[in-house]
């Protein structure tokens, strides 16, 4: 799979290029009459973290779905360096994995929603360990040695037996992430994974993102916390109506945008934010 | 009444828990299989689940038996089936059915996140079927799937009809003996709600187990009581 990927670089972060670790080329995703993607772009590099910005119903959250082939497109291509490459054509896979390497770059490209979406049925290592066990193979006291060690990390070292509805939503979200890096991903995604939290809980969720941030880990964030996004992130694009109208560093997207919808929009959602307040 | 009476009754009252039981399991599966088909995303299968669930709906039990067991006539002698085997198949086609539809909606109250979520660690959907949605669709789908069993301890008394040797047709018999309706009515009414009670009171104790484990927080849930109430709140 990775012989055929091409090793192409990308220049987001100023200095040395790095390593492309996910390309998407030109995606368009409908559903039905509706078109919202129109035709899409993005090279992320190895360690970068991608802010994904833009009104609501703009794209950001499909575009997401259809790295993780959650929702496949129905055309343009995505690679994920030494993982897979996958293409569609006229709503039709001409290559995309199925079965094992489907799962294999669902295990390899981790994602958290914005709703938490943990297993109810599970305690907080249950949930971790899911994926371990039963999709890498590992045995059940491996898998949840490694979900306690992961639970630990995020600060949940107290809640390794609790079930979620037990949890406040900033514990379950920190779960949620812990049970998506217990895959060993190459990357992450972030679905507005604050969007539902108070602003107290969302900032316990951030920080455990800027830890991993400061690791490297590799990261594209959908988000309305742009000063998250100008503080962590290293390369920021600018959704509007199913396309990526303005991408680059933050310090420009976000301090000086160059679009006039991206200067409507970042008034429209700072506008009710003092300065100061927001920030990490 | 007469102690010699339980000598029929009890082993005809075995008899209508066999049917019961092999024809509620049966209907369970039938039920769990045909809500999977509603759901499924093959056109074909999803129009036979649910034309199979229209049409069994429809036909009242007691039809459908006379129509199997008497339209068929001759030709179940010929293929050597009796009376019993059609009494299971004639219950687990009409209960099915319900079951089915009961079944598809706590399958479709299950958030479509949980499928996702499955997905996005890299688990098939096989997987994500029997290790996230089943586990959380067994607790929903406890309370209903013994109501049905209920329903089908009931409904297995039109078997009588068709010479199944079950509770209501040896009830009938004893009463053609004795000539006392009164009395035999009543204990076999006795012993019909000594088989369906205690099945209530499993939901009770199985479900508050399970939510002691779970606590989804969904607010408060009945609690095994020593009283009626929980049977009679179940059966409102």
């Amino acid at each position: 799979m990775s012989a055929e990927v091409k090793m192409t670089t990308v220049d987001h972060t100023e200095g040395a290029p790095v390593e492309t670790l996910l390309s998407a080329r030109n995606i368009r995703k409908s559903f039905g009459e509706r078109e919202v993607l129109r035709g899409v772009s993005l090279e992320v590099g190895k360690g970068e973290r991608v802010c994904l910005v833009g009104r609501s119903g703009s794209g950001k959250s499909t575009f997401l779905r259809c790295l993780n082939l959650l929702e496949p497109p129905t055309e343009g291509e995505i690679t994920v360096a030494g993982v897979s490459s996958s293409s569609w054509a006229g709503g039709v896979a001409t290559t995309a994995p199925t079965g094992k390497a489907l799962a294999q770059h669902r295990a390899q490209v981790g994602m958290v929603f914005q709703h938490f979406e943990l297993f109810p049925h599970l305690t907080a290592v249950g949930n971790v360990a899911l994926g371990p066990q039963h999709v890498l193979g590992l045995r059940r006291a491996d898998a949840e040695r490694r979900a306690r060690e992961l639970l630990e990390r995020v600060g949940l070292g107290d809640e390794l037996d609790a079930y979620p509805a037990t949890l406040s939503g900033g514990q379950r979200q920190r779960v949620a992430i812990a049970r998506a890096l217990a895959m060993g991903p190459k990357l992450l995604l972030f679905d507005e994974p604050t969007s539902s939290l108070d602003p107290e809980l969302a900032l316990e969720v951030l920080l455990v993102m800027k830890e991993l941030a400061a690791e490297g880990t590799t990261m594209i964030i959908v988000t309305h916390e742009i000063r998250f996004a100008r503080e962590v992130g290293t390369h920021v694009a600018v959704f509007d109506d199913g396309c990526i109208i303005e991408q680059g560093p933050p310090q420009q997207v976000l301090v000086e945008p160059r679009d006039a919808r991206t200067r409507h929009f970042l008034r429209s959602v700072l506008a009710d934010v003092p300065p100061g307040e927001g920030q990490v | 009444m007469s102690v010699d009476w339980l000598d029929v009754l009890i082993p005809a009252a075995l008899e209508t828990l066999k049917i019961s039981v092999i024809a509620a399991v049966l209907s369970a599966v039938v039920g769990f299989l045909a809500a999977l088909g509603c759901l499924s995303r093959r056109r074909t299968l999803r129009g036979a689940c649910r034309a199979y669930i229209e049409v069994l709906r429809a036909i009242p039990l007691l039809v459908l038996l006379i129509l199997a067991y008497y339209g068929l006539g001759e030709r179940l002698e010929a293929w050597h089936i009796g009376a019993f085997t059609v009494a299971v198949v004639v219950l687990v086609a009409n209960e099915g059915a319900y079951t089915a539809e009961v079944y598809r909606s706590a399958l479709l109250s299950i958030d479509r996140g949980q499928w996702h979520a499955g997905a996005s660690l890299g688990l098939s959907e096989r997987q994500t079927l029997r290790l996230v949605v089943l586990p959380q669709f067994a607790r929903i789908a406890l309370q209903p799937t013994v109501n049905m069993l209920i329903y089908v301890i009931k409904g297995s008394a039109l078997a009588s009809l068709i010479t199944v040797e079950e509770l209501t047709l040896v009830s009938q018999r004893l009463v053609a003996e004795t000539f006392q309706p009164l009395e035999v009515y009543l204990m076999a009414g006795a012993i019909y709600l000594l088989i369906t009670m205690p099945l209530g009171y499993l939901v009770y104790f199985i479900g508050g187990r399970v939510d002691k484990r779970v606590k989804t927080g969904a607010g408060p849930r009945p609690r095994v009581r020593l009283g009626l109430r929980g049977l009679g709140a179940r059966q409102a």
